[in-house]
């Protein structure tokens, strides 16, 4: 069945024509070399991400074989989403939508809740895209903000819910290494027991979760899309459950699925990029509104600010720590 | 003070499993002999605590990714056993067993010694100071359970023992040590310096201080570079990966046994480089004064330790289960 469906978005890829002019303002959406010229200016502001070729059969001729997609790897994620706790200043806010009755959003100071479902699900599905776009971009333009605020409401003082130790089935047959004795080595530094968060202790080393995100262009919708490829405390691969519990929950299960990775043979969790387009043409104009129309948003800052939007979906990865703009 | 190191914690990226399974089945088929890899680490960071004022340190990682195989048949398509930005290297060898029995029965003592043999002739022969990336040479022991996508791994990184101990003084962080801009100068200079030699030159280098400022060169030329210093002006800097505030990474070791078995220093300052990526910010990075007792060179090659625990913290194998993820049959489950 996947792989009907696989066939399926390889066929529409393969039909579909690659975007040649630019209309990013007017769509959101971007070419492949404007997709190649925002990924340079990232990799030039925030050198921890770069660009890799993939496979070699996977290869897009659209776009440079060097530069297939971007990759940042080893990315702490010290907390699950749903530690991202309710605040008294939690606040409503209405959202005007064209010709309809305005929505409140409730809670709206929050990063991450339940407002964009809310206002998904009181809508019918098929109608009045624009309006969810802009809802969902005003939720991701409110958690920008509170994101630039670095003030995420922190429940970090019960992060250490460590994960239910392994047990021997994990390893099967692997059981029998007692032959492996190694002399206490007293100038081996004793590994800490991991530390609560809260303790602000910089001498015991604390065991989170890690992600490597990549970001790929997606000729279909014409929009950068997001991969995630989780990592648990000790470094084993997470399950798609795991890695839902690190993204909003708006999104989770929701936009939020597991495909092929278009460079790698892997299947990881993806943000679908049906209205990513949509999403950053509000960004950019409230963006663009914001800094006063002397210096429009040029599209090499495309994928700063497709970050910042992506931190709204997946707040609680902190790829955002390098990027300064 | 005794100086202990932080150990290595291995980090394999999903996707060098997927290289090593396409190298298995193209390439080494049956062939299960040792292969050299390249490993790669970053120095220390520690992350911010959101809300509170605080940071927490994260793992010293090894890490290995898709670039850890050379290419064997390189086509022109770029530069390949590439890896990524601000990193440092580190060679290593991967014995992949065909079987399960294979991988139990292998005599990882004997390929544990085997590694530390190879890091002790480096030094002695003066190999690690022409390429000190050696010094951080490891041994990874794999079995890949091709059908069920399962692969089972142990790492070793060796660290040879030294006899008497080396002792230290308190670390203290390099802006309590250094004004800011003899701590720019030495930015300036690592930037220079990464840029002017080959990554294996990258994670252990020399420093010396002239008032304000600073220079960086390569082990090899120490005669020249402290030629009428002192000894107490010497000052060693290797890139450390442990983010801790009390202690440093595992490369310092084999290197303060390169450092006493070829120039017979017993004193000397440790800079404990450590940037933020990028950020041109090396304000984390750390001083101390290493001392050891005796300088008398080692004639036989010292003990050594180093094999990594695995998430129970018991000497064993770990595995990394990627059936979700690579197998088309589980594949269906969580498709939407």
């Amino acid at each position: 069945m996947n792989s009907v469906q696989n066939i399926f978005f390889g066929i529409r890829e393969y039909l579909s024509p690659v975007l040649k002019n630019s209309k990013f303002k007017e769509t959101g959406c971007i070419t492949p070399e404007e997709f190649e010229a925002a990924g340079d200016f990232l990799v030039y502001k925030c050198p921890t991400w770069s660009w890799e070729g993939g496979e070699p059969s996977k290869r897009r001729d659209y776009l440079h074989p060097d530069k297939q997609f971007l990759i940042t790897r080893n990315v702490p994620c010290l907390r699950r989403v749903k530690q991202m706790e309710y605040t008294d200043e939690d606040a409503e806010m209405q959202i005007e939508s064209d010709g309809a009755d305005p929505w409140v959003m409730s809670h709206s100071s929050r990063v991450s809740g339940g407002p964009i479902e809310e206002i998904a699900g009181s809508m019918d599905e098929d109608e009045d895209e624009e309006a969810e776009a802009e809802a969902q971009a005003q939720a991701a333009i409110k958690a920008m903000e509170r994101l630039d605020l670095k003030d995420l409401q922190s429940a970090a003082d019960d992060d250490d819910d460590d994960e239910e130790i392994p047990d021997m089935d994990d390893i099967p047959d692997m059981d029998d290494f007692d032959d492996m004795e190694e002399e206490a080595d007293p100038a081996t530094l004793a590994p800490a027991v991991p530390t609560d968060v809260g303790s602000g202790q910089s001498d015991k080393i604390l065991s989170v979760r890690t992600y490597d995100v990549f970001i790929t262009y997606d000729k279909y919708y014409q929009t950068p899309r997001m991969w995630l490829f989780g990592y648990d405390e000790h470094r084993r691969p997470l399950v798609s459950s795991q890695i839902f519990e690190d993204v909003s929950q708006d999104y989770a299960k929701k936009t939020v699925t597991i495909e092929t990775h278009p460079h790698l043979n892997m299947s990881l969790a993806s943000i679908h990029p049906c209205r990513h387009g949509a999403v950053m043409k509000k960004i950019i104009e409230k963006v663009a509104n914001d800094e006063g129309k002397d210096e429009p948003v040029r599209v090499d800052q495309y994928l700063i600010i497709f970050l910042k939007f992506m931190s709204s979906v997946v707040p609680t990865i902190d790829y955002d720590n390098t990027i300064s703009a | 003070m005794l100086l202990q190191f932080h150990p290595w914690a291995s980090a394999v990226e999903a996707s060098f499993w997927q290289v090593l399974t396409q190298r298995k089945m193209d390439i080494f088929k049956l062939d299960d002999s040792q292969k050299s890899i390249l490993g790669y680490y970053s120095t220390g960071q520690q992350v911010r605590i959101p809300g509170k004022d605080t940071s927490v340190a994260l793992p010293a990682r090894l890490c290995l990714g898709t670039g850890a195989f050379p290419d064997e048949h390189d086509k022109g398509h770029g530069p390949t056993n590439r890896n990524p930005a601000f990193t440092f290297p580190a060679p290593g060898i991967i014995k992949n067993t065909n079987t399960v029995e294979d991988f139990k029965a292998l005599d990882k003592t004997a390929l544990f010694k085997m590694t530390v043999d190879q890091i002790w002739a480096d030094i002695t022969s003066g190999a690690a100071v022409l390429d000190p990336s050696v010094l951080n040479r490891f041994l990874v022991v794999t079995f890949a359970d091709l059908k069920k996508f399962k692969f089972f791994y142990w790492f070793a990184f060796p660290a040879l023992q030294a006899d008497p101990a080396w002792t230290m003084d308190d670390m203290r962080e390099i802006g309590a040590v250094w004004s800011q801009s003899q701590i720019n100068s030495l930015r300036e200079n690592m930037d220079q310096y990464r840029q002017a030699f080959p990554s294996n030159q990258s994670g252990f280098f020399l420093v010396k201080q002239d008032g304000d400022s600073t220079s960086v060169a390569r082990l090899q030329d120490w005669g020249e570079f402290y030629a009428g210093c002192e000894e107490s002006e010497v000052i060693i800097g290797f890139a450390d990966p442990s983010s801790l505030g009390s202690h440093p990474g595992w490369p310092l070791r084999n290197f303060l046994a390169l450092i006493q078995q070829t120039w017979k220093v017993t004193t000397m300052r440790v800079l404990c480089f450590r940037e933020v990526p990028g950020k041109q910010d090396i304000n984390a990075s750390k001083l101390f004064t290493a001392h050891v007792s005796s300088s008398a060179p080692l004639t036989v090659c010292p003990k050594a330790a180093g094999w990594e625990k695995n998430a129970l913290g018991k000497l064993g194998p770990r595995l990394a289960d990627l059936a979700p993820l690579m197998d088309p049959t589980r594949l269906a489950d969580t498709a939407v």
